[in-house]
Parts: C-alpha cells; sequence; structure tokens
C-alpha cells in the first residue's frame, strides 16, 4: 500500500510542478509589459526599467521561475501589480470566504445527494424514485448562474426572508453566516447534488442486485441492515471517487456564485486578477487552486484506498 | 425417516420485459431429516429458483403459488418477518460464486458474526470465538487468523468453506446448497464435498443440493430429483437412478457424461435440441421435441408423476424398460 | 459548472456490439416516453435555430426605445429588454450560439481526446505520459482556462468553444483509455493479432468502433454541460461578443435590472433550462437503451 501512496505523491508532484511551469509561461503571453504595468502611469522608461531589474523580469525565463518557486515554497507569492498589496496575503482573506462557501455546499450536496441517491435505488417504481430522477435531471440541466438570480429574485426580492449578497464569515455571527451563505450554498451545491444522488444511486442498484446481498438476505437479515450495511457501504466507494473528482470543478463553480451574490472570495479574485493582468496575482491563485485541486484528489485517493480494502491489503481490485 | 421439508405444487412466474416466463411448474418433492437430496438438471430448468423460493428470496417480480411446508407451517404464507428468522437459522443457503457471494468490503469474521448476532444474540468475543471454531470445523487452517481477513484474500476453496461455515452457524435443520461446487477446480471441489459430509454427520443437517454435475451427485446424494422445463420429471435414491434411469431425458444426461470408454466409437453424446423457454404449463410432456421415443400423446396431454417401470416415479408417457441384466440384486 | 463524469463502471464496459444492436437501441430510446418528449424538444429547438431567421419575428439588434422594457405581451411574447429589442427573437438566435458552441466543442474534445485516450490505452508506455498532460489540463479552473484564452486572444465564440473542449478534454481521453485497456484484452482482439494485423488497423477496426457506445454515452453528457458552460462564459463576458445575442449574455445584462424587468432573467433561463433538460433526458434514454445488459439480448 505504501507504494502506491508513494506513486501517488510522485505523479501529483509532477503534475503540479506541469501546472506552474504552464501558467509561468502562460501569463507571459498575455498582451502587456508586466513591467509596465507594475509601474504607476506614466512612469519614464528608466523607471520601468529599474521595475525590470528589482522584479528580475529581465532575467531569463527558467532563472525568474526558479527563483519564483524558491520564494513560493517559503510562502511568498509576491507582489498584486493592481494593489501592491501582498499576493499571499490578499488570496488569504479570500480563501476563507470561499472555503466556508464550498464547504457548506459541499454538505448540502452530500445530503440531499446521498439521502436521494438511496431512496432513490430503495424505492423503485414509486412516486418517490421518479421525484427523486426528477430533481437530479433539473439540478443537472440548470445552470448555477441562473438559479442564483432567479433564487434572489424569489427569495430576497419578491419574498424578502434572504439577504441578496455580502458575506459574513461563520466565526464571526454563525446565524448571519447561515442566513447569507444558504442560497450560495444551495446554488453552488445543486450540480454536485445531482451528480451525486445519481451515482449514489447507480452504485446503490448495482449493490443491491449483487451476489453478497442475497447472502445477506439469505442469512436472515432485515431490509435496512442490509440496505446501510452492505450496500451502502459499497455504493461509498464509487460514490467517494465521483465526489472527489467534482470538489475540483466546484471551486471554479464559485466564480459565478461569488459574482451573483457578491462575495469577496477567491472566484471574484481569479476574475479580476485575469482581466486586470495582474500577472503574480495570477500565477498565485492558479498555484494555489491547482494545489488545492491535486491535493484533495490525491486525498481522495488515499481515502480510496483506505474504503476499499482489496487496495488496502493488496490483491487485485476485480 | 420423517420428512423435513415437503414441496407441494410449487410454480414460480417471472414477469420480464418480453412477457411472462414460466420458470417452476408444479414442482414437488420432499426432503427427510438429515438426507442429502440432489435437485438435477441443465442450465434454466428452474432448480435455482426452486431453491430461492422455499424461503421467500426471489425478487419483486416472480409470482410464487404452492405450499412449502416445515415444521408443521406453510413457509409460502408467513409474512417477511418471520421468513426472516427462519432464513440462517433453520434453512441456511450457500451459493454457487464465493468470490461475488461474500462481500468484498466486510471481513470474514464480521460477516460470519452477523449470522450469530442475529440469530443468537452473540456479539464480541463470545463471537469470535464461535466464528473461529466454526472456521475450524469446515476445515480452514489458522482460523483465528481468518476472522480479519478480507473474502479476496483468501482462495476460491477457501471462500466457499467460509460460505458454508457462515450457513451452518446457527446449525440449520437444512442447507440448500447452490451448485457450491461448480465454480471451484476439480481438486478443491472433494473437499468441499467432504465439508458436507462431516457437517451431515456431526450436525445433522439435511441438504438440498442444486447441480448440474453427475459426478457430485454419485459421490454425495442419497436421492435425487431430475428436473426439467421447471417440473420434476424423475425421482429415485441415487444408485437406482444411475442403474434403472426412467426418463429418457435422465438417460440423456447419464449418456452425456464423457466417458472415454464408450465414446471412443462415437464422438459425445448430445440430448438434440434445447431446454425451451415457457410462458405457460403446455398440455404436453415438455420434452417431446428432444425425445426419440416421443409420440401423439406424448404431445398432446402432460404426463403425471407415477411409479414407473423401476419402481420409483416418472413423469413419462413411454419411460425407459429396466436393463434385463441389472433386476438381480 | 459541473461536468458530470460518467465512471465506465456505471455503464459497464462496452461488450462487442452485435450488428443491428444501435438501430434497435434507437427504437428503444424512442419507446421510452421521456426520452421522446426529450427528442422532441431538441429536435424543435435545433430547427427554430437554423431557421431563426424565419421563425423570429424581429431582427435580434432591432431597438425600439418607445416599446423599452415591456412586459410579455401579444406583440412582445417574452417581452423587450431596456433597448426595446424584442426577447424572443434574441432568445432563438441566442439558442443558435449555445448549440453551436455545444455540439463543436464536444466534437473538438473527441477529436483530440479519442486518439489520445486509444494510445494511452493501447501503449503502456505512453499512458504515464499521456496521464500527466490530462492531469494538468483537469487542474486547471476551467474559468482561468476560458479567461486567459480570452484575455490573449480576445472573447470570441471560437475561445469559448476552444475553451470548453479543453475542459471536456481530460473525461473524453479518461473513458476512450479506460475502454482500450478493457477491450484490448479481448479475445477476438488476440485474434487479429495472430492473423498479423497492424495496429492501426486493430485500433481502428477493432476497438474503436467498440468503444463508440461508452463515448456516445460520454457525449449526451458532455453537450448539455457545454451547453451551460458556454452560457456562463457569455455571462462573464468571455463568450460571444455583443450584439450577436447569446443566452448568457442576455442573463448578464439582465442582472442589473432584474428589479424592473424579472421577464429578462427568467426566459433565456428558462430556454437554457428546457434544451439542457431535454438533451439531458435524450442522454438518458441513450444510456438506458446502450446499457451493456440490453445490447447482448
Amino acid at each position: 500500500m505504501w507504494r502506491y501512496v508513494l506513486r501517488r505523491l510522485i505523479e501529483s508532484a509532477v503534475t503540479l510542478v506541469l501546472v506552474t511551469i504552464v501558467v509561468f509561461i502562460g501569463v507571459r503571453a498575455l498582451p502587456g509589459d508586466p513591467a509596465r504595468a507594475l509601474a504607476a502611469e506614466e512612469s519614464d522608461p528608466e523607471t520601468i526599467a529599474a521595475i525590470r531589474a528589482e522584479y528580475g523580469l529581465d532575467q531569463p525565463i527558467p532563472v525568474q521561475y526558479v527563483r519564483y518557486v524558491g520564494k513560493a515554497v517559503q510562502g511568498d507569492l509576491g507582489t498584486s501589480a493592481r494593489t501592491r498589496l501582498s499576493v499571499t496575503e490578499t488570496i488569504g482573506h479570500a480563501l476563507p470566504v470561499t472555503l466556508q462557501l464550498a464547504t457548506f455546499a459541499i454538505v448540502v450536496a452530500v445530503l440531499i445527494g446521498v439521502g436521494a441517491g438511496v431512496v432513490a435505488a430503495v424505492r423503485r417504481r414509486t412516486a418517490s424514485e421518479w421525484v427523486a430522477n426528477s430533481v437530479a435531471l433539473l439540478g443537472l440541466s440548470i445552470p448555477n448562474f441562473w438559479f442564483g438570480l432567479m433564487a434572489v429574485l424569489i427569495f430576497a426580492v419578491a419574498y424578502p426572508i434572504l439577504p441578496a449578497s455580502g458575506f459574513v464569515s461563520v466565526f464571526d455571527n454563525p446565524v448571519e453566516s447561515f442566513r447569507h451563505l444558504l442560497m450560495p450554498a444551495i446554488v453552488l451545491g445543486s450540480g454536485l447534488a445531482a451528480v451525486i444522488m445519481r451515482q449514489t444511486r447507480s452504485a446503490m442498484l448495482e449493490a443491491l442486485s449483487a451476489d453478497y446481498v442475497r447472502t445477506a438476505r439469505a442469512k436472515g437479515l432485515g431490509g435496512t441492515q442490509v440496505v446501510l450495511g452492505h450496500a451502502l457501504r459499497n455504493s461509498l466507494i464509487v460514490v467517494t471517487t465521483i465526489v472527489g473528482l467534482q470538489l475540483g470543478l466546484l471551486i471554479s463553480g464559485a466564480v459565478v456564485t461569488e459574482q451573483i451574490f457578491v462575495l469577496p472570495g477567491f472566484g471574484k479574485l481569479t476574475i479580476d486578477a485575469v482581466f486586470t493582468r495582474d500577472y503574480p496575482m495570477i500565477q498565485g491563485v492558479v498555484l494555489v487552486t491547482a494545489t488545492a485541486y491535486i491535493g484533495i484528489n490525491l486525498l481522495v485517493d488515499l481515502l480510496y484506498s483506505v474504503i476499499d480494502p482489496r487496495i488496502r491489503v493488496g490483491g487485485r481490485v476485480t | 425417516m420423517s420428512k423435513l421439508l415437503t414441496v407441494d405444487s410449487l410454480t414460480v412466474r417471472f414477469s420480464t420485459e418480453d412477457g411472462t416466463v414460466l420458470a417452476v411448474d408444479g414442482a414437488s418433492f420432499a426432503v427427510a431429516e438429515r438426507e442429502v437430496l440432489a435437485l438435477v438438471g441443465e442450465s434454466g430448468c428452474g432448480k435455482s429458483v426452486t431453491a430461492l423460493a422455499l424461503t421467500g428470496l426471489l425478487p419483486g417480480t416472480a409470482a410464487v403459488s404452492g405450499s412449502v411446508h416445515m415444521g408443521g407451517q406453510n413457509l409460502r404464507g408467513l409474512p417477511e418477518a418471520r421468513l426472516r428468522a427462519i432464513r440462517g437459522r433453520d434453512i441456511a443457503y450457500v451459493f454457487q460464486e464465493p468470490m461475488t457471494s461474500l462481500n468484498p468490503v466486510l471481513t470474514v469474521g464480521r460477516q460470519i458474526g452477523e449470522v450469530l448476532r442475529r440469530h443468537q444474540r452473540l456479539s464480541g468475543a463470545a463471537a469470535k470465538r464461535r466464528a473461529a471454531e466454526l472456521l475450524e470445523l469446515v476445515g480452514i487452517p489458522l482460523p483465528v487468523r481468518r476472522l480479519s481477513e478480507y473474502p479476496h484474500q483468501l482462495s476460491g476453496g477457501m471462500r466457499q468453506r467460509v460460505m458454508i461455515a457462515m450457513a451452518v452457524a446457527c446449525r440449520p435443520r437444512l442447507l440448500v446448497a447452490d451448485e457450491p461446487t461448480t465454480a471451484l477446480d476439480v481438486t478443491v471441489q472433494a473437499g468441499v464435498l467432504d465439508v458436507l459430509r462431516t457437517l451431515r454427520a456431526e450436525i445433522g443437517t439435511a441438504i438440498l443440493l442444486i447441480t448440474h454435475d453427475l459426478g457430485v451427485v454419485a459421490d454425495i446424494a442419497d436421492r435425487v430429483v431430475v428436473m426439467y422445463a421447471g417440473r420434476t420429471i424423475e425421482e429415485a435414491h441415487a444408485e437406482a437412478l444411475f442403474a434403472r434411469p426412467s426418463h429418457p431425458y435422465t438417460r440423456g444426461l447419464l449418456d452425456a457424461v464423457p466417458n472415454p470408454a464408450r465414446h471412443l466409437d462415437g464422438g459425445l453424446r448430445e440430448i438434440p435440441g434445447r431446454v425451451p423457454q415457457l410462458s405457460d404449463s403446455p398440455d404436453a410432456c415438455t420434452f417431446a421435441d428432444r425425445c426419440a421415443r416421443a409420440d401423439t400423446t406424448c404431445r398432446t396431454r402432460r404426463p403425471s408423476l407415477d411409479p414407473g417401470p423401476a419402481g420409483h416415479p416418472v413423469r413419462c408417457w413411454h419411460p425407459l424398460p429396466v436393463p434385463a441384466a441389472v433386476t438381480t440384486a | 459548472m459541473t461536468l458530470e463524469l460518467v465512471p465506465v463502471k456505471e455503464t459497464g464496459p462496452a461488450a462487442p456490439a452485435p450488428p443491428g444492436s444501435r438501430r434497435r437501441a434507437l427504437r428503444r430510446v424512442l419507446r421510452n416516453p421521456l426520452a421522446a418528449l426529450g427528442l422532441v424538444i431538441v429536435v424543435v429547438a435545433l430547427l427554430a435555430a437554423a431557421l431563426a431567421n424565419l421563425v423570429t419575428p424581429f431582427p435580434y439588434d432591432r431597438t425600439d426605445f418607445s416599446a423599452a422594457l415591456q412586459p410579455p405581451s401579444p406583440a412582445h411574447w417574452f417581452g423587450t429588454d431596456e433597448l426595446g429589442r424584442d426577447q424572443f427573437s434574441r432568445v432563438i438566435f441566442g439558442l443558435r450560439a449555445s448549440v453551436e458552441v455545444g455540439v463543436m466543442s464536444v466534437a473538438l474534445s473527441l477529436v483530440v481526446g479519442v486518439p489520445l485516450g486509444l494510445l494511452a490505452g493501447f501503449y503502456g508506455w505512453l499512458d504515464p505520459v499521456v496521464s500527466r498532460l490530462t492531469d494538468t489540463l483537469l487542474a486547471f479552473p476551467f474559468l482561468v482556462l476560458a479567461v486567459g484564452l480570452a484575455a490573449i486572444v480576445g472573447p470570441s465564440l471560437t475561445i469559448a468553444t476552444i475553451a470548453i473542449a479543453a475542459a471536456q478534454i481530460p473525461a473524453v481521453v479518461r473513458v476512450t483509455r479506460s475502454e482500450t485497456l478493457h477491450l484490448r484484452e479481448m479475445d477476438y482482439v488476440a485474434a487479429a493479432i495472430a492473423d498479423g494485423a497492424s495496429d492501426a488497423v486493430l485500433l481502428g477496426r477493432h476497438i474503436l468502433p467498440n468503444a463508440v457506445n461508452a463515448l456516445i454515452v460520454q457525449a449526451t453528457v458532455a453537450v448539455p454541460a457545454a451547453i451551460i458552460g458556454e452560457s456562463v462564459l457569455s455571462f462573464l463576458g468571455l463568450g460571444v461578443r455583443p450584439p450577436t445575442p447569446s443566452l448568457g449574455i442576455m442573463l448578464a445584462s439582465a442582472q442589473p435590472l432584474f428589479r424592473d424587468g424579472p421577464w429578462l432573467v427568467v426566459f433565456p433561463g428558462v430556454a437554457i433550462v428546457l434544451l439542457t433538460l431535454a438533451m439531458n433526458l435524450v442522454g438518458d434514454g441513450l444510456r438506458d437503451a446502450l446499457d451493456p445488459r440490453e445490447v447482448r439480448r
């Protein structure tokens, strides 16, 4: 099993390096002179040249890359060209917002998704299954941002019970935080819930028709025990992998939600950075996102090996 | 010997996308205490469905009629809760595919423990001890270690023994074994059959053995019921069946077993044609199309199960005569 | 944007399709009422988009300030926006952009992804390389990719198509690779090798046709997601350039006005939802019909 862990770690590291290289080069493909962007308006060529030297922008690219990586490892991601603030600090302020939103969204998505999926699988050919399926289908077909707009229209404008925008940290005021994050979380989590529901249902259906479930019933075990203890346990493996994959997409999905509900989060930071050619910020943002995504994937893989003993204790997964 | 289980006119119909399929057609037989009854037939003859129907383990698409009597009550009429008490405790199952019949993400110990907890309220250390005893009973070395292992870490033969251990955990009165050796290597098969024999001796359980392998039947069965297209067509003690088969189909099955001595001349003997898939019970002999002895009666009237020339019940209008040379004891 | 990656497990590895099975599958889809309904909606939408010039009562950029910000009425079925443009016409034209991008991006992702997947599955030494590349692509936040491309070249329909295609490629590669890995163990492949078939023939004639089922399933999930993706990009200003209408752009301009003109938000959104819902229904129907358990009949 440790060989597996090691292999995954190496793969993740390689991917991360590749991503940083691509971003580094890509950012430099953006039109506009970074030195000029860093300098104040209407600076003379000498100032610009000085800035270029100061930031090491006149060095060959590989050298710049190495310097960047070296500093990044120490936590210094450079300075924003737009705000002159530390990239790390800015990200540090924006990230918790998105993290709270994402966590809330994931919790909502998992609860609804797994619950609906199990119900749909167990209560086949009944009204409940049809309802669950339809809801999942809708969740997949409704674009986040439109859902968000409609939600604001209904719950903030027509029947104002929830705030239309703004962010309150859960550590400051849990109740207000809940009120502000409820709509965004549901909007953000809806797509994920739909995917989870379908995967859970499909995995459960397969598990319920498996031989070992027949054995369990033949042993005299009751319905609930069979469903939860046997079928669900096996389904969770597949579900975990899928959820893990989707989490990464959640991060970019948050961008739109943050736009609509005006949450000063990571997504908004990303968009602004690219639109304003703030290349240190772009690099920082992509680095953090990619690290998070790769990290999550790695975690999910390792979690997978814990849940599925076939991987953990050797032997082949048939 | 008293009758442990009596099956009477069991009929099972499945509703499928293509219409109704008649899987079991009025099957009747009985299993005595401590006896090994083999239910024999080709794939698709309804034997597995019969086995599952005994304790109501068939899916919702199945319509079952007939009766199954055990211990003075008709299992068919019992509510699900009562059936659950019987499954695993009075009637236990061993299935064909040990790899897929065991839950891959639970340890062997836990899966055996489930049965103990359900029917005997054992848990914790007591359950572990009992589970280890059971593993030893079925001949698994180092039983305590096995408890914490997962199914995929065991070989096919060992997995099947684990299945058997799970099944006999509560000393059931009837063990239903559905093709227990089919998925195993020949060398391993013998071991599993040995285990079944030992269990019958030590626990006194009767065994309903479902198989299409006549070699297994010869090895371990006391009596045999032959099924074809959902109907029971012959019933006899094992040696009688092999020596004096009455139904042409049984004869065909016996002939089809590859035997180098007998087949050097012409090759393997097959039964021409295929097992029909029926949607209704025709008023005719279902084997008529494949039978060399069939006539108009066979095609227009359903034969009933009556004593035949060899002295045991057979469902045939023209059962085979007894070979002259064998009439002497 | 959630991209639903259909794991191969859900559909099962595609069994070699017996002849005529795909036709049978199509018939099975049509028998399913929901899928049939979806198909009807999709066809109607496609026709409307293709014949937009004939179907719409007004040109999409015709402004009429005297009729600005009107709620739905017999003259303007979906109402008008702040410039007096008829919303119904704009929605129809917007559908066109959505469908174009949706289909083209998926097609592009297939063109790039399938060969990569085939190669990765077939040649073991190539596998890690391709896998690292797709992982890298996958690790890029989709929107950063799109925004970056838009920043370099300028936003346009093409950029949106490429960005969405890039986001879909990893899934296509994964599915193809998975199918290839499974199919190359099949007996008929071994038989073909024994007959002296070249790698190209193996891939082209034996493996690829049998992987198509799984790819069809992937595509039916990808197109609706791509359509939503296009609307997201347009919403953020990264896709189609005005005045060409796109459902996303319409929603973007509707956002500040939603208190005064809620219909501006409702109709374009409903159009997107209907189209993707219909496609998802068809996709589900296709998926059920192509289920290997059915195909084997």
